[in-house]
């Protein structure tokens, strides 16, 4: 059969379906993790598939194959920093324990330094004075590096908005990528905002990764222009 | 409880004009001294050893900046807040860290709140905002920093 040289295919349902079939039925699914990433069901006329092999086929570009296993598995495995300003903090700890257990989607590896990390969920108020810590720590995470805003005071400042030391909004220093609202979010709250990082993830294109970096680093150097955080 | 207007005795016997006192429901004397005698009064408690010096706060008034200063003896419970009102045109009280160790931290958060400026303390710096912070904070007549992380809020 040539088309089966022309083109890569992967046999979904043994490959895949295991992780997301009985983990949580609302996650993406194994039609959602694959239309995300430029790969299809096979519709072209002028392959000559046969119907019983059909459900079970997918066809894609290579770039397309790569991007989506290189996803997958980044995606599953995003690690968090251990960074927790106030009472979100407490939320994500209980998220990280067994109730919740957010090893369950491979993030339970809460690393000490950002250079081992790949995520930061700011998980409470930001002051001015905290600011330049967290950029600080921002820039020393390894791209590709995620944000979640966890709760309202790193969304807007919260109920602490009108005072004279809590910056208004974390997104207002670093990128953000997915945002959790709450006071504090429930457990699952920050689970759901960890299932749409792992979306945003599957979406990404490894060509576009370059430039993804060089809109971080502009970001927070704009920041730091603006506002004179104290940076080296 | 304290006996009434036992440290109140005791200061004026001293030689401290004590401007005012109360008795809280607590028990606890609250007397008002002037900032020039309050150096000695800290000095008079602190030859009772079991006397410490619990916390130091600080607010605004309408005659200027007030400290208050609360003693407590470890031994037999006995509590006495002092207080102290200087004029905000110069806001300088005698610092107590030479007496008691503990006040070394709370004038620093003092002066970094309201501007209280301790006179002989040995590192008068800011403790709670960063070191270039520019003001402070608790005074009624503060604004807050207007930038790219702080903006007014209308509500």
């Amino acid at each position: 059969m040539p088309w089966l040289k022309l083109i890569t295919t992967i046999f979904c349902q043994g490959l895949f379906s295991w992780e997301y079939a009985d983990i949580i039925k609302n996650m993406a699914n194994i039609e959602e993790l694959f239309s995300a990433s430029q790969v299809r069901p096979p519709e072209r006329k002028d392959l000559d598939i046969p119907d019983d092999l059909k459900a079970n086929l997918l066809v894609t570009t290579v770039g397309g194959f790569i991007d989506t296993i290189y996803n997958w598995a980044r995606s599953n495995s995003v690690w968090p920093l251990t960074y927790g300003t106030s009472c979100c903090a407490i939320e994500m700890m209980s998220v990280g324990m067994s109730r919740f257990d957010i090893s369950r989607f491979g993030s339970e590896v809460f690393r000490a330094t950002p250079r081992q990390a790949d995520l930061i969920i700011t998980a409470g108020t930001i002051t001015r004075k905290m600011a330049p810590a967290l950029v600080r720590l921002y820039q020393q995470l390894p791209e590709p590096k995620y944000v979640i805003a966890m709760g309202a005071c790193t969304i807007t400042g919260g109920m602490f908005h009108d005072s004279y030391s809590v910056v208004q909004g974390v997104d207002r220093i670093i990128p953000v990528d997915v945002y959790v609202p709450g006071c504090p979010p429930r457990p699952e709250g920050l689970l759901h905002g960890l299932f749409t990082l792992q979306r945003k993830i599957r979406r990404e294109k490894l060509a576009d990764r370059k430039a993804i970096a060089a809109a971080h680093d502009r970001a927070v150097h704009d920041v730091c222009e603006e506002t004179g955080l104290i940076l080296n | 409880m304290t006996e009434a207007n036992v440290y109140s005795g005791f200061l004026s016997a001293a030689g401290i004009a004590v401007k005012a006192s109360a008795v809280m429901a607590t028990g606890v004397e609250v007397l008002s001294i002037e900032a020039k005698d309050l150096l000695t009064a800290a000095g008079k408690l602190k030859k009772d050893k079991a006397m410490a010096l619990n916390f130091i706060t600080a607010l605004e008034v309408k005659s200027g900046y007030q400290a208050a200063y609360y003693f407590s003896n470890i031994t037999n419970g006995d509590a006495v807040e002092l207080k102290v009102t200087v004029p905000k045109a110069d806001p300088t009280i005698a610092s107590l860290s030479d007496l008691f160790a503990s006040a070394n931290w709370q004038e620093r958060e003092a002066y970094d709140m309201i501007g209280l400026n301790f006179e002989g303390h040995p590192n008068l710096t800011r403790i709670l905002n960063p070191d270039n912070w520019d003001g402070h904070p608790l005074r009624k007549d503060y604004i807050g920093p207007i930038d790219a992380l702080n903006q007014p809020v209308n509500i």
